[in-house]
C-alpha cells in the first residue's frame, strides 16, 4: 500500500538520496565521540544535531556546554562521571563566549590547534550571554558557536525567550482570553551575528545533514575569526509536536521558508538551500501545538513577516 | 583513554569528571523499530537522523542496536521505503510468544 | 617616568611608581601569560600600563580587552583552565558585575590573581576609595589580601602568585589597595631585578585542572550532594593551608628581597601597648603616625594592621590583641545590620571567649573616599583610651561625622 506520506516524500527522496547517502557513508560511519545513552527526550533535535556535529568535528575538540538541554541530558556528566569522549566544560549561561575566548587564547599562544567550540542553547545565546557572544564576536576570537535554536529556555520547561516565535503559546505566554501567546516576533539573532562582520556566520537544520556538515567544515578551516552557526532544534516538549516527526518540523521550516538556510562567508552572505516551491507556512505552524489556537488572520500575517524576512536576505545576497 | 591525568578527580580540588554517564534509554522505550530487510534501500537516511546513533549498516539492511533505542519513531517516520514500523513492546513480545 | 624607562633600574635603584603601576610592573615581573581588563576608575591605569608593556613587546602577554567585567574575569578564567598564568584588576562595580564568574574561579580552584583597587559602591555615585567592594565578596571563596604601600603592592603581586599556585594551596588571589589613595599615589619604589622573581617564582604548571584534547574529562559538572560537600571542605581546608603558606612565603619572600610584611598581620608597637588599633590597607599609614603621636602623649596604644582578611588570620589576630584592655577597630566599609564595620564583626568572633576579655569598640571611617586624617584616628585612639579606663563609650563611632571624637 502507497501512503500519501510517501509519495510526497518519494520526490524528496530523488533530490536528496545520493547526498544523504554520502554523507552517511563519509561522517555517519565514524566514532559516536558522545555517550550511548543521554537522557534527551524521545526524537530531541538537539542529540542528533550535538553528535553529528561532534562526528564532524573530530576529537582535537573542546566542547563547552552552557547549562541548558544540551548538558542536562548528562553529556558533561553528573557527579564524577562525563558524557562524551572529548573534554567539555560546562561554563555560566553568561559566559558561553568568553570562557572559551580565555582557553581558545591560551591555546594560540602555546601553538595548540584544537576547535573550541560552543554548543549553547538560544536563551543563553540571544539572552543571558549576549553581552559575551557579542563581544567575542566583536574580538574576533577565533571559536565556533553553534547556537542550537529550540526558541526558548528549554530546560526550564520552555518560557517565553527572545528567540520564541511570534505568536507561540509557551508557559509564561500561555493563550488565553487577554493574551495569544507571545506578543513580539523572534530575535533574528544569526543576521545580528552576520552585522557583527564576523568570519563566518551560518544557520542549519539537522533535517539537512550534508548541508550541516559542509557548515561545520567551514568553519574547521576558519582561522581568522568568529563563527557563528545558528542551528534549528525542533522540540518535541515545548512544540508539542510527536517524537517522530523532528526531522519533518524541521525540513518543514526550511521548505516553507520559515526558516531559511543561509551563510554569511566574510560577508558575502548566500542562500545554501534553495526552496524552487515553498511550502505555505501554514504547513509548517500547524505541525506545532504551540500554534494550534492560530487564526487564518494570524498564520497570513506570520506569512507576510516570513515572506519579508526571505526578501532581506535575498537583498543581502545580492550585495557584492 | 585519559593519557593525562588530573590529580583532581580524587582528590576534589576541582570538579572534574572522568568516569562514563550512560543513562540506560532502552527502558524509556515502548515500542520499537522492526525493519523490513527486502524494502531498506540502504540510503542511511534512517542512521543520520537517529538520535541515539541506534541504525547502523547491517550490509544487507540497516538495522536498529536496541541497547539505547528510545523508540522514538523518527527512522520509520522519515524511512522512503517504508521499511520501518513501530511495533509496541507488549505487542512484539506476544507475537514472538 | 614611564613605566617602560624603568627597566634601566638595577636592584638598589628606587623608581618612582604609583600603586596602579606598581601592580602592571610586579605582573610583567611574574611574567604573566594571559591579562584582560576592562577600564573602572581607579583600576583604569593598569591595564594601560600593561598594554603599553605588551606593545612595546617588554612582556610577552596576550592582552584581552572584552565588552565588560564579567567576560574579563570569565577569560581570565578559561585562560587559567587552559594553564595560564593570568593577571586581571578591576574595581567596584566592575568587581560585583564580575560576581558570578568571580565565585566560579575560585570554587574551580584557579590561581587567578587580581588587583582590586577598592572603591565604593553606588548608591549614591562615588568613584573613591572604601574596602565596601571588597568586603562584599568575602565568601566567595578568593583570598584577600589587604595592602597598606605602593611597594606593598608590588611585593604582594608577586607574593600572591607563589601563595595562589601553591598545591596546598590553589586559590585566586586578591591584591585589595585603596583607590586613589593608593592606587593614584606615587612615591618611591624598590623594584627587584627580574632574574630574583624568576627565582622565587617558577613558572606555573597546572595538574589539578587543564585543558587538553589528549584529556577526556569534563569540567565544571554538577555535583552530587556527597561530592559538593567534599569539593566545599577541601575548599575550606586549602583556605586554611594558605594561612600557613602566606607565612612562609612572606618569610621567603623577606630572605630573598629583604622585605617583610609579617604575613597574616602585622603589630605596630604593638607588644607593650595597653589599647590597640585595629586597621586594613591604606590608612594603616596614618594610624602608624596617630599611635605614634598618642604614644608622644603619653597614651599606651598599639597598631595592628590586618593584612590577611580572607582567610581570617583569627590565632594570629587572638596572640597579638591577647592581653589588650580595649580595642578599636577602624572599617571603611559598612556591615549593614550590624551598624559597623565588617572587621569589627569578625574580630569580634575571633576574640570570642578569651580572658580577660577586651572591650571591642567600632569605627566607620574613609567612606566614599572620605578622608581618614591624623586627628581622626587620635580621636578613635582617645576614645579606646576611655573605653580601656571603664568609661561609657558608644558601640560604634562615624569619624568625619560626628563630633564628640574630635
Amino acid at each position: 500500500m502507497i501512503r500519501p506520506r510517501l509519495l510526497r516524500k518519494a520526490g524528496w527522496m530523488l533530490r536528496e538520496e545520493p547526498k544523504l547517502k554520502h554523507t552517511f557513508e563519509e561522517v555517519g560511519t565514524r566514532e559516536d565521540l558522545a555517550s550511548p545513552g543521554l537522557g534527551a527526550c524521545l526524537g530531541c533535535a538537539m542529540e542528533v544535531s550535538l553528535r553529528f556535529a561532534l562526528k564532524v568535528l573530530g576529537r582535537n575538540t573542546i566542547l563547552f556546554l552552557p547549562a541548558g538541554c544540551a548538558v542536562a541530558v548528562g553529556t558533561a556528566g553528573f557527579g564524577r562521571t562525563t558524557g562524551l569522549k572529548i573534554p567539555v566544560v560546562m561554563p555560566l549561561l553568561t559566559q558561553a563566549a568568553s570562557l572559551p575566548s580565555g582557553v581558545k587564547r591560551h591555546f594560540l599562544r602555546q601553538g595548540i590547534d584544537a576547535n573550541v567550540v560552543v554548543f549553547a542553547g538560544d536563551a543563553t545565546t540571544a539572552d543571558l550571554g549576549f553581552a559575551s557572544v557579542s563581544g567575542a564576536a566583536e574580538r574576533g576570537e577565533n571559536i565556533i558557536y553553534i547556537c542550537y535554536d529550540n526558541e526558548g529556555p528549554m530546560n526550564t520547561g520552555y518560557q517565553r525567550g527572545s528567540t520564541t516565535s511570534y505568536m507561540a503559546a509557551t508557559p509564561t505566554t500561555p493563550v488565553g482570553t487577554v493574551t495569544r501567546g507571545k506578543g513580539q516576533p523572534a530575535k533574528d539573532v544569526p543576521l545580528i551575528m552576520a552585522m557583527h562582520r564576523v568570519a563566518y556566520v551560518a544557520t542549519a537544520s539537522i533535517a539537512y545533514p550534508y548541508d550541516y556538515r559542509a557548515k561545520l567544515e567551514r568553519a574547521m578551516r576558519v582561522k581568522d575569526g568568529f563563527v557563528y552557526i545558528h542551528l534549528l532544534s525542533p522540540c518535541v516538549s515545548g512544540w508539542r509536536f510527536d517524537s517522530e516527526m523532528t526531522m519533518e518540523v524541521g525540513r518543514m521550516a526550511v521548505e516553507s521558508n520559515a526558516f531559511p538556510l543561509w551563510e554569511a562567508d566574510h560577508g558575502r552572505l548566500r542562500i545554501t538551500k534553495r526552496v524552487a516551491f515553498p511550502r505555505p507556512v501554514k504547513d509548517y505552524l500547524q505541525l506545532q501545538g504551540r500554534f494550534r489556537h492560530l487564526s487564518d488572520a494570524e498564520v497570513s500575517e506570520i506569512q507576510k513577516m516570513a515572506n519579508r524576512r526571505l526578501r532581506e536576505l535575498e537583498a543581502l545576497t545580492r550585495i557584492r | 583513554m585519559n593519557s593525562k591525568k588530573m590529580r583532581s578527580a580524587e582528590e576534589c580540588i576541582t570538579p572534574v569528571g572522568t568516569a562514563p554517564y550512560v543513562v540506560n534509554t532502552r527502558y524509556w522505550r515502548w515500542q520499537r523499530p522492526v525493519t523490513d530487510k527486502d524494502r531498506c534501500h540502504r540510503c542511511g537516511q534512517c542512521a543520520l537522523y537517529c538520535p541515539t546513533n541506534s541504525r547502523y549498516d547491517a550490509q544487507t539492511h540497516f538495522d536498529t542496536n536496541l541497547d539505547y533505542c528510545k523508540g522514538c519513531g523518527v527512522c520509520a517516520h522519515e524511512c522512503w521505503g517504508d521499511a520501518i514500523e513501530m511495533v509496541e513492546e507488549g505487542v512484539f513480545e506476544e507475537a514472538k510468544a | 617616568m614611564t613605566l617602560s624607562e624603568t627597566k634601566a633600574y638595577t636592584h638598589a635603584a628606587t623608581t618612582v611608581l604609583d600603586g596602579n603601576e606598581a601592580a602592571a610592573y610586579a605582573a610583567k615581573l611574574c611574567r604573566v601569560e594571559v591579562i584582560a581588563g576592562y577600564p573602572i576608575t581607579p583600576q583604569t591605569p593598569i591595564m594601560e600600563y600593561l598594554a603599553k608593556l605588551v606593545a612595546s613587546g617588554e612582556l610577552d602577554a596576550t592582552l584581552v580587552l572584552p565588552e565588560g567585567e564579567h567576560s574579563v574575569m570569565s577569560v581570565v578564567e578559561g585562560a587559567s583552565m587552559a594553564g595560564a598564568r593570568t593577571f586581571t584588576a578591576t574595581s567596584g562595580q566592575g568587581l560585583a558585575y564580575m560576581y558570578e564568574p568571580y565565585y566560579a574561579t575560585s570554587t574551580m580552584r584557579l590561581p587567578v590573581v587580581m588587583c582590586l583597587a577598592m572603591r565604593e559602591m553606588a548608591m549614591p555615585w562615588s568613584g573613591w576609595a572604601s574596602h565596601q567592594d571588597a568586603v562584599s565578596v568575602r565568601d566567595a571563596g578568593w583570598i584577600q589580601l589587604y595592602v597598606e604601600t605602593v611597594q606593598e603592592v608590588l611585593d604582594t603581586v608577586i607574593m600572591a602568585y607563589r601563595i595562589a599556585e601553591h598545591p596546598d594551596v590553589l586559590l585566586p588571589v586578591n591584591v585589595c589597595y585603596d583607590g586613589f589613595y593608593v592606587s593614584h599615589y606615587a612615591t618611591g619604589v624598590h623594584l627587584p631585578e627580574q632574574e630574583e622573581v624568576d627565582r622565587f617564582l617558577p613558572p606555573y604548571k597546572a595538574d589539578h585542572v587543564f585543558l587538553d584534547p589528549e584529556a577526556p574529562v569534563s569540567v565544571n559538572i554538577a555535583a552530587m550532594p556527597a561530592d559538593m560537600m567534599r569539593y566545599r571542605r577541601s575548599h575550606a581546608q586549602a583556605m586554611a593551608q594558605a594561612r600557613r603558606v602566606i607565612q612562609e612565603v612572606d618569610g621567603e619572600f623577606g630572605r630573598v628581597f629583604g622585605r617583610r610584611y609579617g604575613g597574616a598581620v602585622e603589630g605596630y608597637r604593638l607588644e607593650d601597648a595597653e589599647t590597640a588599633l585595629v586597621t586594613m590597607a591604606g590608612m594603616t599609614g596614618t594610624a602608624r603616625v596617630a599611635v605614634d603621636q598618642a604614644r608622644d602623649r603619653g597614651a599606651s596604644v598599639g597598631l595592628l594592621k590586618v593584612r590577611s582578611f580572607r582567610p581570617f588570620p583569627f590565632k594570629e589576630v587572638r596572640e597579638a590583641l591577647r592581653g589588650k584592655r580595649a580595642i578599636g577597630v577602624i572599617d571603611r566599609n559598612l556591615c549593614f545590620g550590624w551598624e559597623t564595620g565588617v572587621l569589627f564583626v569578625e574580630l569580634s568572633a575571633a576574640l570570642a571567649g578569651m580572658t580577660p576579655f577586651p572591650r571591642i569598640i567600632g569605627f566607620v571611617a574613609g567612606l566614599g573616599g572620605m578622608e581618614v586624617t591624623v586627628a581622626d584616628l587620635l580621636g578613635a585612639a582617645g576614645l579606646v583610651q576611655r573605653a580601656a579606663a571603664g568609661q561609657e563609650v558608644p558601640r560604634v563611632t562615624w569619624l568625619g561625622v560626628e563630633d564628640q571624637v574630635r
